[in-house]
């Protein structure tokens, strides 16, 4: 499974990703509209570290503590190659997710059902834009990132990555 | 695979659906109000309301409880559909006058306001939907809350209207509620359900003070999942925010220039913990948390 991985040396906190984040799951293009008419909000935070800011968004652990946790079954993994995703429509609101979470990214926000009844509250989390995904493109944090410190890709390519990174590191130094 | 036909036009129905259900998922709005989808459904609030052709007269029936057997034909935007819609929405805003959220629903409905008079004290702010009590039985294992009198006198309450000690605390009928009338209100150490009077134990973000949860919704929850989220529980609780900031901790700590070597690799972190970063940071099993020594 492809996931978002984060370049902490690259991100300069400009939090460009946490807007795209939220109009990507709003249900209108407009990001005035999305953020302050419809009070869409980002599945992604920037947070600060030391000298340095990374974004950080659902892990899809593999033993996903708020999927063992969910009373009613609104959050879920399919199979082990799709990310976890929440049903909002099945969530209850009982925030048992929110407290099992170890990584604090999934969080309780007032929520409108798909009928437009206006309701209850509802968890969200990232969903590896799997809506994007069928359309054959990227989630939208990585494609608006403009110093492409986010970026798609399997665990292993980015192992590789690294591997090579370092290999080039020992034989030529530092400045390659 | 029976046909439901819904103002006119033809659907495929599973046998067992309901004509919610139906509805729904072709993108016909019926309004709801005591609909849950991670519940069982109840007819409560009968907004819902549609009419059936029963050969030869028409039947006004709830839509979100009524089982599709054969083919069935549907009328939701009938004008005796609608008519009764909106006399079902005016008699639930005489009881909860205030909620925004019923408002909102009424607006769309076209109902302006209600001609009824205010209800009795004891219902005000509640449609007895029920959700509230169906999401702490059905899907908390709680109970803590029931139908309590009869007839002008129903209403939703704790058992003798006493603090509840069967209540976790978790707020799922506050999360539930279409009317918005149960809230969660935080006190120093406990956190209250009103307007069911019931107080439990409230657990503060052990590096902010934030208010994280009940201490009864973290046993409950240890119970639920596996060891690794039990031995975590077990420790100090942390808001949503400090959670975050930790684990920007662990992934930029072998970052070059954010602090190097050993005294990235071991950084104590206010608050007393200690975090130890493995070679590959991308990785939440490299990392072990524990106590300062």
């Amino acid at each position: 499974m492809k996931r978002i991985v984060a370049d902490p040396s690259k991100c300069m906190a400009c939090r460009t990703c946490e807007l795209a984040c939220a109009l990507a799951h709003a249900d209108t293009e407009d990001l005035v509209e999305a953020i302050f008419e419809q009070g869409e909000k980002p599945r992604l935070y920037i947070e600060s570290a030391g000298t340095l800011a990374v974004p950080l968004q659902c892990r899809h652990c593999e033993d996903a503590p708020c999927v063992a946790v969910c009373p009613s079954k609104a959050l879920s993994r399919p199979s082990e190659a799709e990310p976890v995703l929440v049903d909002q429509q099945k969530c209850i609101g009982c925030a048992f997710c929110v407290q099992a979470c170890p990584f604090g990214v999934i969080r309780l926000v007032p929520y409108r059902g798909d009928d437009g009844a206006p309701k209850r509250l509802a968890v969200i989390k990232c969903d590896l834009c799997v809506r994007r995904q069928a359309e054959g493109r990227q989630p939208a944090c990585v494609t608006a990132c403009p110093v492409a410190a986010l970026e798609f890709k399997e665990v292993e390519e980015d192992s590789a990555g690294k591997r090579s990174r370092l290999a080039l590191e020992i034989v030529y130094g530092k400045e390659m | 695979m029976p046909t439901v036909t819904i103002d006119e036009k033809p659907y495929r129905a599973d046998v067992g659906e309901t004509i919610l259900e139906v509805a729904q998922r072709n993108g016909i709005w019926i309004p709801t109000l005591c609909h849950h989808q991670a519940l069982e459904p109840y007819a409560a609030c009968r907004i819902c309301v549609v009419e059936i052709d029963r050969g030869g007269w028409w039947q006004v029936v709830t839509s979100c409880n009524y089982p599709i057997r054969r083919a069935l034909t549907v009328r939701v935007n009938s004008e005796r559909a609608i008519r009764a819609r909106r006399g079902v929405m005016e008699l639930l805003l005489a009881r909860c006058p205030e909620s925004p959220q019923l408002r909102r629903l009424a607006n769309r409905m076209g109902v302006e306001g209600t001609p009824y008079p205010h209800i009795a004290a004891a219902q005000e702010n509640c449609i007895l939907c029920n959700l509230c009590v169906r999401v702490c039985s059905e899907r908390i294992g709680a109970s803590a809350i029931s139908m309590v009198g009869r007839g002008g006198d129903r209403t939703v309450a704790t058992p003798f209207r006493m603090s509840s000690e069967d209540c976790i605390g978790c707020g799922a009928c506050a999360a539930v509620c279409p009317v918005g009338t149960i809230d969660l209100i935080f006190h120093e150490d406990e956190v209250e359900i009103s307007p069911f009077e019931t107080r439990v134990t409230l657990r503060r973000c052990a590096e902010c003070g934030r208010p994280v949860g009940s201490e009864l919704v973290n046993e409950v929850l240890a119970s639920r999942g596996g060891p690794t989220l039990v031995e975590m529980l077990a420790g100090d609780a942390y808001c949503l925010r400090c959670k975050r900031k930790k684990l920007a901790e662990r992934l930029t700590a072998a970052v070059p220039g954010n602090g190097s070597g050993r005294a990235a690799q071991e950084r104590s972190l206010p608050g007393g913990t200690n975090v130890q970063t493995g070679l590959h940071a991308g990785n939440p099993r490299s990392i072990r948390v524990g106590e300062a020594g």
